[in-house]
């Protein structure tokens, strides 16, 4: 425990991980700050102009217009939110007066997505909105079920396990959607961003954790004394996670505390199908995919810092570490935007930062029905990222400790 | 206690390190000299065991110290030519550091620092960042540290490195009173490091060991071999060009020259006692080849 406190002594005492926790704590801050600065809200004011609310004010706004809204999302409340809408369109066409508009439309146009979604694919957004029967959405979860049913087979027309396994998780969504204003998509969005951001950061934080040692020399005297190998390198190894997650947890609890402040802690209750896609099929509120996607976030820096710690064992120079660590943390987004097919998605799931990134991450996926093949075995990719995390951060911390055991001075 | 180290070979893939090298270590001082590239601290780093050998192995006791593992790394303490250290760190942190790599208890290891610091003298720079000290400073923390476990075998190479000529007779004096009952194996290019200290001379050249004994014994080796004369400036530069000298002393209008050589080199030449340093030019000038002087014996 003394080697332990000594080693966190000495890389927190270290200006990389000063500066690069100071950048990260700031980073949290401006981006909790900065979605809700971004939040927007249209109203009306006395004159009949147009008004663009932003920040808090929006939010405030939003929430008193959504009021009406808010709580379980039955089919009832569906069927007039479409008759709302009908008759709007049917008075006014497509030249809505702006503040008919913000009275009677934009508080429902989430719902109107979700109902073009369901009967149509959300396809031909108004046609769709104004063929179907008000009387028909009655069975709107039902159609919900067939709609993501009909996706499905049309995306794996020969893999009847994964048009199996996305209808057994569907079957756990809870009916009614729940819907409470406040938190947002681009708050989760954001909260990917802050992740991937923190990997990167980590990944400089514990890039010259051996190999700075075998830089300077200092290394030799160290692998002299009783404790100088295994131990060490397995206490440098805790070390370094501990520091990590340490300002991993600071980091995201900063965001958590100032936007689920700000948008208010009841709206996280909202089911996950109203803010990102109704043919979502995981039973998930916005709380728990929050949960879920720091969680995987979690894995993932912890994964990417084993890995960055294994290379640290085998270059000769901090420099070499951090750069290969960096390609490796950027491999994955560069990989999914350049690439297509099984065997790139794979590839992208098997890298230690395959979580985070942007529409390749975890956050992304989950809302995503890709599927892989390995073999006759297919698997859906959120499981695969984690699955793959899990392995490697005993792995790359057990061959971390060998590397550097092995390590001969040059 | 016996350090064995058995026809010890290191070879890189254009280079012998180190060339089958056989000796055994028994209590005591063991100054090692050798010119640059000689494979002293590449031999020491094997002895040490941060670097695998090629083949042959060191053994304690008849025992393979790789195999030995913790037990044989709990007995040792080196201090490394290249001095690595925290530039972070203070010295009392650095060492609190080392301690606990060596299994010192907090309490023991608090005490030990700062006796050690008080004997190398940075006790009053202790809570002080090593990268502020001067390069002799460093060097005084580094032998702190290999001292801190109190080891069996002590493993130094250039240790005197960057000190001035009162820290190096202080260190010679702490080694002297330190080394009872332990295998102390010093590396260095300073001869009046070991002459007077060390028990045993161990010469390397090549990768291989040339010569061991008691610095008395090998400098007898070359009894005969080392003389003085005077001679006028031209003269000195012409027994320079042609022979190893050891000392070159402008007296007035004339020069007092100490010179190496099998042969009387010049008429007034006067044989003298040799000292380690001669056998140590004698074994390391470049002109020569494995322990041969020249073939000039043309007396001037």
């Amino acid at each position: 425990m003394r080697i332990m406190f000594l080693e966190l002594k000495r890389v927190i005492k270290s200006p990389m991980t000063w500066i690069s926790a100071t950048i990260a704590i700031a980073l949290s801050v401006v981006i909790s700050f900065a979605v809700i600065s971004y939040s927007r809200y249209v109203d009306v004011d006395k004159n009949g102009n147009k008004v663009l609310v932003t920040g808090r004010a929006a939010i405030r706004t939003g929430k008193r217009a959504m009021k009406p809204y808010e709580g379980p999302l039955s089919e009832q409340k569906l069927q007039q939110v479409l008759k709302t809408y009908q008759t709007v369109y049917k008075k006014y066409g497509k030249d809505i007066p702006i503040d008919v508009y913000r009275e009677k439309l934009l508080p429902i146009n989430s719902f109107l997505d979700m109902i073009s979604e369901v009967y149509s694919g959300g396809i031909n957004y108004f046609e769709s909105l104004n063929k179907i029967k008000p009387e028909d959405i009655i069975n709107f979860y039902k159609q919900r079920s067939e709609m993501l049913k009909t996706q499905l087979e049309a995306k794996y027309p020969n893999n009847a396990d994964a048009q199996k396994e996305v209808m057994a998780l569907n079957q756990k969504v809870k009916t009614p959607f729940i819907f409470y204003q406040g938190y947002t998509g681009d708050a989760a969005d954001n909260l990917a961003i802050l992740i991937s951001l923190l990997v990167l950061i980590c990944a400089v934080i514990v890039s010259p954790i051996f190999s700075a040692e075998y830089q300077n020399g200092s290394d030799d005297i160290l692998r002299c004394t009783k404790y100088g190998k295994t131990r060490l390198a397995a206490t440098k190894l805790c070390a370094s996670l501990f520091i990590v997650f340490a300002m991993f947890t600071i980091c995201i609890s900063i965001f958590v505390l100032i936007v689920n402040s700000a948008y208010g802690w009841d709206s996280l209750q909202t089911s996950a199908q109203v803010l990102s896609s109704a043919l979502s099929f995981l039973p998930l509120t916005m709380s728990q995919e929050q949960e879920l996607t720091i969680l995987a976030g979690l894995i993932t820096l912890l994964a990417v810092a084993c890995f960055t710690l294994f290379i640290s064992a085998k270059c000769y120079n901090p420099t070499t570490t951090l750069v290969i660590a960096i390609a490796f943390c950027l491999l994955p987004v560069i990989l999914y935007s350049v690439g297509q097919g099984n065997f790139i998605n794979l590839l992208v799931c098997l890298l230690p930062a395959g979580g985070s990134g942007l529409t390749n991450s975890f956050y992304f996926q989950l809302r995503n029905t890709l599927f892989l093949q390995i073999g006759s075995f297919s698997i859906w990719a959120p499981y695969l990222m984690m699955g793959a995390a899990i392995i490697e951060i005993p792995m790359f911390f057990i061959l971390s400790i060998h590397t550097y055991c092995k390590h001969q001075t040059v | 206690m016996e350090l064995t180290l058995n026809k010890l070979t290191k070879q890189y893939r254009d280079k012998t390190a180190v060339d089958s090298l056989s000796v055994t270590l028994t209590p005591g001082i063991y100054g090692l000299l050798g010119a640059n590239g000689a494979g002293k601290t590449t031999l020491m780093r094997m002895v040490c065991g941060i670097l695998n050998p090629t083949s042959g192995n060191v053994l304690l006791d008849g025992k393979d110290t790789i195999s030995m593992g913790e037990s044989y790394r709990d007995l040792l303490g080196y201090l490394p030519q290249n001095f690595g250290y925290y530039p972070v760190f203070t010295a009392i942190d650095y060492l609190l550091y080392v301690a606990a790599l060596k299994g010192l208890t907090a309490s023991a290891a608090k005490v030990r620092a700062n006796e050690l610091l008080e004997l190398v003298s940075l006790q009053t720079v202790s809570r002080k960042r090593i990268k502020t000290f001067s390069g002799g400073m460093k060097r005084r923390l580094g032998i702190a540290q290999a001292l801190l476990n109190d080891p069996r075998i002590l493993v130094l190479d250039e240790p005197t490195a960057g000190l001035d000529p009162k820290e190096r007779v202080h260190f010679r004096n702490l080694i002297s009173d330190i080394s009872k009952d332990k295998i102390v194996i010093l590396s260095t290019h300073i001869v009046s490091d070991v002459e007077y200290i060390a028990d045993q001379i161990l010469i390397m050249k090549a990768g291989r060991l040339v010569h061991q004994g008691k610095p008395d014994e090998i400098t007898a080796s070359i009894n005969g071999y080392v003389w003085e004369c005077k001679a006028d400036p031209k003269q000195s530069e012409q027994l320079n060009d042609r022979y190893i000298v050891s000392n070159l002393k402008h007296e007035g209008n004339q020069d007092m020259l100490r010179i190496v050589s099998k042969q009387k080199p010049y008429e007034n030449a006067v044989q003298v006692e040799p000292t380690l340093e001669d056998l140590y030019l004698y074994y390391f000038s470049e002109q020569f080849g494995e322990n041969e002087l020249p073939d000039k014996n043309q007396i001037l």
